[in-house]
């Protein structure tokens, strides 16, 4: 067992190595052809995308399964996107982002379950309890550095969780809460996909709006430069504790509002969705589609939400392939694969890789 | 008017005292340089009035207000910028965006305007990108605007940052060895754009190794060796002064032994 | 009770301490906190499990197996995932320590299973009385283990030219590379000494609660991380007194205090010293230079 656990993982590890490696060179390939496509042209591409995701739960009509699929890569991207703006903007590292998830979930469960509120103040009410508590967990850590933060934040996600299945009846441990009512608006009720769909590509769409507006905003560039470096930033007058503790609050909340969706989606909350390796996974479609970078962290949660789904087969090996995942990330793309970087144009990539013999590297494992 | 007033001041590391028992003056609108052999504290010094450092003994105060607990964004938003001898620009931003940054601490913009993109924050957006330009053209930096800052040239680099100083609409420019690496017609030119800055009416505190230029331009000059202030005076007295050419001399000689 | 506790603390404490020395010296050298460090922590107790399991290996056997067998990993750990990324920003190789810690808590799943196992019991239990405290066998094995550990260490790190080549690599890598010092394999030798003695401390684990599972690694890791901080991190002397008092703080705690509440105490111990004394307990302060 151990020798063929260990043959598959040495195996899988050369895969990821070459599918990294090729990625790489496909996204910078089309990235390149994307920024340095005329003002005019880039429109027209983003409104015929508008149409395709206006159109999409259509196209797949005849497939509630795929639908689903596409449902929770929009929740994943959402929450994706709350992480983006801790790591990516601010470059806190917080690896326990599940929590909020958790928070928002379990606030809207509470309140609509055992309060029977409405849904829409549940939800309302969920983005402000996870950003309260983002709010109150950032205030004492986000004094600490890169990794002792990171671990600072694995503890508070794990102490959540305990939090969760030591609740006794008002969380229900670790059966979690049944029976979360769908949304309704005007008597309409989001009892079938493809409401749920325009639903929260709504807030896909907003999430990605709020990134835009705030990384381009005079916050925005006083993150950056935090990230970049604190301490000429704190120089040229920017307040990073301020900084840093708004956008780990606003990201907490944001991932409370995903946790409120996917809680009334599946109508059912329990500790078991809200783990370690959920904050995990998060931080992975942050670091695969390329810190900081907003189309990058789309397209990584897209792959990664995406990729459990088509690897059903070796679905024992996930986990163990995410681990191997990061680590050849870190080796061979630590930039992720649509860069920060790269959507300033520059120079056009080439496909060297594929022309080289580098095939035959197999120094990494 | 003293625009910075140190009174004694020291700062140790551990057992080191980088800075030792410091007074200095520095007058409004005038240029004045700190010059010293290398590890004399001076750079440790501009860190102590920007408040990167804390002072271990001793007072800096800054238009009359003591700076003691002031972190270095409240002393930067009281009016003093800085530049750094090696270079901290932002490493991902543009030229231009680096320079922005410098508005941050005189713009208003909060989380709810920013996400909205409310009118108010369209219009605080277009101020600062015109007083951003304004600052990048005095400085001949205007057509680099959108390159990344770090991959411009050394001397260029120095340039942008004393823009972004300059954009944080500072009384008192701390300028760390702004001409370092640089050829004798770019010092030339540097020199200019100090005299410029000087006279438009900013208070210029220099750190600087080059002795031509330092007399040249300088209103007063005061001389650190190991930590200590060893002299202070007019240019000319400076050059004429016994401690000072010691403290260099030694200096060289400990240079020609190693 | 009280006399109870303090015995449990001890023991807990000083397998806390044993791990905590892998990640302080670890940390010394290469700036690093290794996550995955807890893990190499199970897969040691593992490797023991299945020696005696497997082949009825006696216990000294096991033990040897297990930290041999986690010192190669320690090594192969190092040498592939981390040296390519000595260069790198500190957060890549952060992040590549937390890729390898899932990659091994999955990978023991994979092997061994996501059950808990029981680690038989290959011992006579008795109960002791020393200065009054009550101890078992078991308890007696964990003290004189993590003692005699830790005299093997000391003089290890102080006595020998290896030991002082370690010293000297953590100090200063360039100048010990100028030096003559093969700082790439003074790397592996700290791997291989921290991950055989988190390993030892894994074996403990698995005796002391006769249960070895793939998950165990991750909290007694992120409590050793907290002891390593908590003794002020890259000290080694550090890393012992750091986790001894979470041991004793812990399991005072969790007696009367509340029970669920254990896990909580590290945590709270990490943020509350890292806010007051980041440099924790025997650290050293430093400013960065501007
Ligand atoms: N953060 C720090 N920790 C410890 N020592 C420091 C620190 N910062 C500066 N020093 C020490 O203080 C002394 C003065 O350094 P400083 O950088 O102020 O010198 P300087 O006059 O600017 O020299 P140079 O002309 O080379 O720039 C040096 O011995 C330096 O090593
Ligand atoms: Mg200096």
């Amino acid at each position: 067992m151990f020798f063929k656990v260990l043959l598959n993982l040495t195996i899988a590890a050369l895969v990821l190595y070459i599918v990294v490696k090729f990625l790489s060179m496909l996204f910078d390939q089309v990235t390149f052809w994307v920024t340095s496509l005329e003002e005019k042209k880039r429109r027209y591409l983003l409104g015929g995308f508008g149409i395709f995701l206006i159109a999409l739960p259509w196209l797949t009509a005849g497939n509630p399964y795929l639908l689903r699929t596409i449902l929770i890569v929009g929740i994943y991207i959402i929450l994706a996107l709350s992480l983006n703006l801790i790591i990516g903007f601010a470059g806190q590292l917080s690896i326990g982002h599940a929590a909020f998830y958790a928070i928002g979930a379990y606030t809207t469960a509470l309140l609509t379950v055992s309060l029977g509120l409405n849904f829409w103040l549940a939800f309302i009410l969920s983005f402000v309890v996870a950003g309260l508590f983002g709010f109150l967990l950032g205030v004492p850590i986000l004094r600490l550095k890169g990794d002792y933060l990171a671990i600072a934040t694995i503890g508070f996600g794990e102490i959540v969780r305990l939090a969760l299945i030591n609740g006794g009846d008002i969380t229900r441990g670790p059966a979690g809460i049944p029976g979360i009512p769908s949304p309704s608006i005007f008597g309409f009720v989001f009892n079938d996909n493809i409401s749920w769909y325009y639903f929260i590509y709504l807030m896909v769409v907003i999430t990605v709006i709020i990134s835009y507006n705030l990384l381009n905003s005079r916050l925005g560039r006083g993150l950056i430069a935090i990230r970049d470096d604190e301490i000429a930033a704190e120089a040229m007058g920017v307040k990073p504790s301020y900084l840093k503790i708004l956008v780990f609050t606003l990201g907490a909340a944001l991932a409370g509002i995903a946790g409120s969706i996917f809680a009334s989606y599946i109508h059912y909350v329990n500790p078991d969705s809200y783990t370690y390796l959920e904050s995990v996974t998060m931080l992975m479609m942050v670091v695969l589609g390329g810190i900081g970078s907003i189309p990058g962290v789309i397209v990584g949660a897209a792959i990664l939400a995406i990729l459990p789904e088509m690897l059903r087969t070796v679905e024992l090996y996930r986990f163990a392939i995410y681990g191997l995942l990061l680590i050849i990330m870190m080796i061979a793309r630590p930039e992720g694969m649509i860069s920060m970087t790269s959507l300033r144009g520059g120079k056009k990539p080439s496909w060297q890789f594929l022309k080289l013999g580098k095939l035959l590297k197999p120094s990494e494992d | 008017m003293a625009i910075l007033e140190a009174r004694k001041v020291t700062k140790a590391f551990g057992g080191l005292k980088a800075v030792s028992n410091v007074d200095l003056i520095v007058e409004e609108g005038q240029i004045v340089s700190l010059i010293g052999p290398n590890g004399a504290g001076k750079t440790t010094f501009f860190n102590l009035i920007t408040g990167i450092y804390d002072v271990t003994e001793g007072s800096i105060t800054f238009m009359g207000k003591p700076l003691k607990g002031y972190k270095p964004y409240d002393i930067t938003k009281l009016g003093i910028a800085r530049t750094f001898q090696n270079i901290r620009l932002f490493s991902s931003m543009t030229v231009l965006d680096n320079v922005k940054v410098g508005q941050y601490c005189r713009t208003k913009t909060g989380i709810w305007g920013a996400l909205a993109k409310l009118p108010i924050a369209r219009f605080e957006e277009k101020e600062v990108e015109k007083k951003c330009m304004e600052k990048l053209e005095f400085l001949g930096m205007d057509k680099y605007a959108d390159e990344i800052a770090v991959n411009l040239p050394y001397g260029d680099q120095r340039k942008v940052e004393i823009a972004r100083a300059l954009a944080t609409e500072p009384k008192l420019l701390l300028l760390d060895e702004p001409a370092a690496g640089m050829n004798s017609t770019e010092k030339e030119n540097m020199m200019k754009i100090i005299r410029q800055i000087s006279d438009s009416g900013y208070t210029v505190f220099l750190i600087e190794h080059d002795m031509k230029m330092v007399m040249k331009i300088s209103d007063k000059v005061a001389v650190l060796d190991h930590g200590e202030k060893i002299a202070e005076g007019l240019p000319e007295e400076i050059q004429r002064n016994e401690r000072v050419i010691a403290a260099y001399l030694g200096q060289q000689g400990r240079e020609a032994n190693a | 009770m009280f006399g109870e506790q303090l015995v449990n603390g001890l023991a807990l404490g000083s397998i806390y301490a044993l791990t905590a020395i892998g990640f302080t010296m670890v940390y010394g050298i290469i700036r690093l906190i290794n996550f995955a460090h807890g893990d190499i922590f199970m897969i040691g107790a593992f490797f023991a499990l299945s020696s005696v399991t497997l082949f009825n290996a006696p216990l000294i056997v096991a033990f040897l197996v297990g930290m041999a067998g986690a010192s190669i990993v320690g090594i192969l750990l190092s040498r592939l995932a981390y040296k390519p990324l000595f260069d790198a920003p500190r957060i890549n190789l952060f992040l590549a320590a937390i890729g390898a810690a899932i990659l091994f808590e999955n990978f023991a799943m994979l092997v061994w299973g996501p059950q808990t196992n029981t680690f038989p019991v290959l011992i006579d239990m008795h109960n002791y009385s020393i200065l009054g405290l009550k101890f078992t066998t078991l308890q007696v094995i964990i003290l004189v283990c993590t003692i005699i550990f830790m005299i093997l260490l000391h003089l290890l790190v102080n006595k020998t030219k290896v030991g002082i080549a370690m010293r000297c690599t953590a100090q200063d890598m360039n100048t010990a590379r100028l030096m003559g010092i093969n700082t790439d394999r003074m790397v592996y030798v700290t791997f291989a000494i921290g991950s055989s003695l988190g390993a030892a401390a894994g074996i403990l684990v698995g005796m002391y609660y006769q249960a070895v599972y793939p998950m165990m690694g991750f909290m007694t890791g992120l409590k050793a991380f907290v002891a390593a901080v908590l003794g002020g991190i890259g000290s080694i002397p550090g890393a012992m007194l750091g986790g001894l008092v979470l041991g004793i703080s812990e399991s005072l705690g969790a007696a009367y205090i509340s029970s669920g509440f254990r896990d909580g105490i590290a945590f709270i111990i990490l943020i509350l010293i890292l806010l007051i004394k980041p440099s924790g307990i025997l650290g050293k302060v430093t400013q960065e230079k501007v």
